[in-house]
């Protein structure tokens, strides 16, 4: 799989679009400022996804859901294990968390929220139709888990692409990676219908 | 207290990434870091002390695919590597770890089936071979780091959910 220029720029303009509408939702959610890094988008080795957000071995959160329709893919949100329990701290409003059902089930909400507003906004902006699953959850070191998390991708594939945004929330300087892994099959969808069929 | 892999002491670390393998002798110590549903594969032969370890991803390779991140293709290509570096196959054993279930939905069911495939997939493979499984940690719903000492064949496993093991 080849991205050219062009090809960059349109996933890009995707992944700011989504990105935008999910870090409004995410500030309507915990009541702080959001802002985002510029969209990243990579194709990468999948030997290097588990080493993606830092050490493979460190302890980390991680929310999937996967996305289906017209084109289909996965959403991943990674939080290492001190910035999950100053979200679940925003999302509560408090510093005394409620029990581990309540708070998976807040982080579970989170994605759900932030999957649904980014891609609402690719749905609008492409006019495609898109699904998304209710999210799984894994709490462990991060190469297993990001190593797990794209495994039915890695069957015919050596790279995956990434599209890439850090959100970072209000004066706790909340730290949350998001990533938007479109399934290759649906790329040439996608840049077709962005680009008005003018791809081979 | 936090108990270290005694890999810590060892000279050469070889660290085999996802998809990967590497061959050692007594002086090296073969780790691989993070492994979730994919499986780490520990070749002994205990009297030429080579070591070999490859840390495969998947159960079958469709045809014309890397060989070391599938099972049926992954460890037939370490057992011929082993024997190019002075291993003798009937002399092998072998230790597996990992294809935990790493994802669950809000029930606490798992999501993905792959891990428990894959560990069907390594014994069935190893069977064929003629190499006995002699210790594993696998399944469950938890990572794993292994580190695996050809100097006497031991292999610790590193988890966050339990104290270092050795097997």
């Amino acid at each position: 799989m080849e991205l050219d220029r062009t090809k960059k720029d349109i996933l890009k303009e995707v992944a700011n679009i989504g990105a935008g509408n999910a870090a409004t939702a995410f500030s309507g959610m915990i009541g702080h400022e959001i802002n985002m890094t510029v969209p990243k988008v990579e194709l990468i080795d999948i030997q290097d996804l588990p080493a993606i957000t830092g050490d493979e071995e460190e302890y980390i959160a991680c929310i999937m859901i996967n996305f289906s329709g017209e084109i289909s893919g996965k959403i991943l949100l990674v939080v290492d294990m001190e910035n999950v329990e100053k979200m679940l701290k925003l999302i509560f409003s408090t510093d005394d968390l409620p029990g581990k059902e309540m708070q998976n089930s807040a982080l579970n909400e989170l994605g759900n929220i932030l999957s649904g507003a980014y891609l609402k906004a690719i749905n609008d902006f492409t006019d495609l139709d898109l699904d998304q699953s209710v999210p799984a959850m894994a709490y462990d070191m991060a190469g297993a888990v990001l190593s797990s998390s794209v495994i039915d991708y890695s069957q015919t594939e050596d790279f995956i692409l990434l599209l890439e945004t850090e959100f970072v929330a209000g004066k706790e300087k909340l730290e949350l990676f998001y990533f938007f892994i479109p399934e290759k099959d649906s790329l040439d969808f996608l840049f077709q219908r962005l680009a008005g069929g003018s791809f081979a | 207290m936090v108990v270290l892999p005694s890999s810590d002491l060892v000279a050469e670390k070889m660290v085999v990434k996802m998809a990967d393998h590497a061959i050692g002798d007594e002086n090296t110590v073969l780790a691989t870091l993070g492994l979730g549903s994919c499986i780490g594969i520990a070749l002994y032969d205990k009297f030429s002390k080579v070591g070999g370890l490859v840390h495969i991803m998947l159960p079958e390779n469709p045809g014309g695919k890397k060989t070391v991140k599938y099972a049926d293709t992954g460890i037939p290509f370490l057992i011929e590597e082993m024997e190019a570096a002075g291993a003798k196959k009937r002399r092998l054993s072998a230790k597996i770890v990992g294809g935990a279930g790493m994802f669950k939905s809000e029930s606490g069911d798992s999501v993905m089936k792959i891990g428990e495939r894959n560990i069907e997939a390594v014994k069935e493979v190893l069977k064929n071979e003629g190499i006995k499984v002699i210790g594993s940690d696998v399944g469950k719903d938890y990572g794993r780091s292994m580190y695996f000492y050809p100097d006497d064949g031991r292999v610790e496993v590193k988890s966050f959910s339990r104290d270092l093991i050795t097997i």
